[in-house]
């Protein structure tokens, strides 16, 4: 049953749009206001010019793009439908085979220009051993002298 | 094909499997309104977007196994995000209504659109200084626009209780506020005329 005592107590809650009421006391919030007195109706006013004062803060605020970005990104993607839930940066689904390829293939490469450099300084030395042990057979000191300088390097 | 009114249910559904498409859609349809209650709640822009990134996390983590229930999506979502509000002003809180910034009179600039602007950071900025569950329960009836029983239900209380909140939350914004809307009144022709009326 709605009374005056009743109607004040939504009115203080609620605020003055009717609409915003419970569903079950609408009607009889509605009825209750034809036949009003002056302060309930001074009530009314007062709480109307309330609600118009916080009408602004009412808004919906403006969701930028990078945050949209960021919730987009954090989203599960087709093959985690179990659940995986990625926070922050991750590469897109498609670009990791790629990446993962990328990776492996300059891995081979500097791998193997290592070895080969290696392998081709180890060659170098033993030239360079050969043709001491040759010249020293000879008997020539000038020539094992540059020879070990060049090793030396 | 996601159309406008694929219901929040079949978007979870669908963004738990994967679909790009419909976690965006979700995401326009919700973040905003989030984005107003975390701001509200907790009046820094910058937290208030780690909260919504927070709450859509939650979501994507539970939407796999998404079974519609008694609560709506929307409902759902607001009480993660409200939580998060909690969590965070509980961890922050104490003493600090005092930084909490002072509500300014900014009801002189000229331009319209200026002044709705002021006028949302004054109420935000008087919102900040109500108790937190009081300022939850506005939050949620009066900006979201929640029924009673959905707000009662996301601050896990009694719908009496919750009106109890929403009146004495309502007072208070009111007391609070009371300054900036005189002053906002004698600033316009309307309220000047009336104020020097005999």
């Amino acid at each position: 049953m709605m009374d005056k005592t009743r109607f004040l107590n939504l009115l203080e809650t609620y605020g003055a749009t009717i609409e915003r009421w419970p569903e079950d006391v609408r009607v009889s919030g509605r009825l209750f206001l034809e036949t009003a007195d002056s302060e309930v109706l001074a009530r009314l006013d007062d709480e109307r010019a309330f609600d118009a004062f916080l009408a602004p803060a009412c808004s919906a605020t403006d969701v930028s793009m990078s945050l949209e970005e960021k919730l987009l990104s954090s989203a599960p993607l087709p093959s985690s439908a179990s659940g995986r839930v990625r926070k922050g940066f991750s590469f897109p689904s498609w670009a990791a085979p790629r990446w993962v390829s990328a990776l492996m293939v300059g891995g081979c490469l500097v791998g193997g220009a290592g070895a080969g450099y290696a392998s081709t300084a180890v060659e170098v030395r033993n030239m360079a051993a050969d043709d001491m042990m040759y010249f020293a057979s000879t008997g020539s000191n000038d020539l094992i002298d540059t020879l070990e300088e060049e090793a030396s390097e | 094909m996601l159309s406008t009114d694929t219901t929040d249910e079949n978007l979870v559904r669908q963004a738990g499997a994967g679909d790009r498409r419909a976690a965006a859609a979700l995401i326009r349809r919700h973040s905003p309104k989030l984005l107003g209650l975390a701001t509200r709640m907790l009046n820094d822009p910058s937290e208030a977007e780690d909260v919504v990134q927070d709450t859509f996390i939650r979501v994507w983590r539970a939407a796999a196994n998404y079974q519609p229930g008694a609560a709506k999506v929307s409902t759902w979502m607001c009480k993660i995000a409200v939580n998060l509000c909690l969590d965070r002003l509980r961890k922050t809180r104490p003493g600090d209504l005092d930084s909490a910034p002072e509500i300014q009179d900014e009801s002189a600039t000229p331009h319209e659109s200026l002044e709705v602007e002021q006028r949302s950071r004054i109420v935000n900025a008087a919102m900040i200084k109500l108790p937190e569950r009081q300022r939850a329960a506005l939050s949620l009836c009066y900006f979201q626009e929640l029924t009673n029983i959905e707000a009662a239900d996301i601050l896990e209380v009694s719908v009496d209780a919750l009106e109890s909140l929403l009146a004495r939350g309502r007072r208070g914004l009111k007391s609070l506020l009371e300054d900036a809307r005189t002053d906002l009144m004698m600033s316009t022709p309307q309220g000047r005329s009336a104020g020097s009326r005999p």
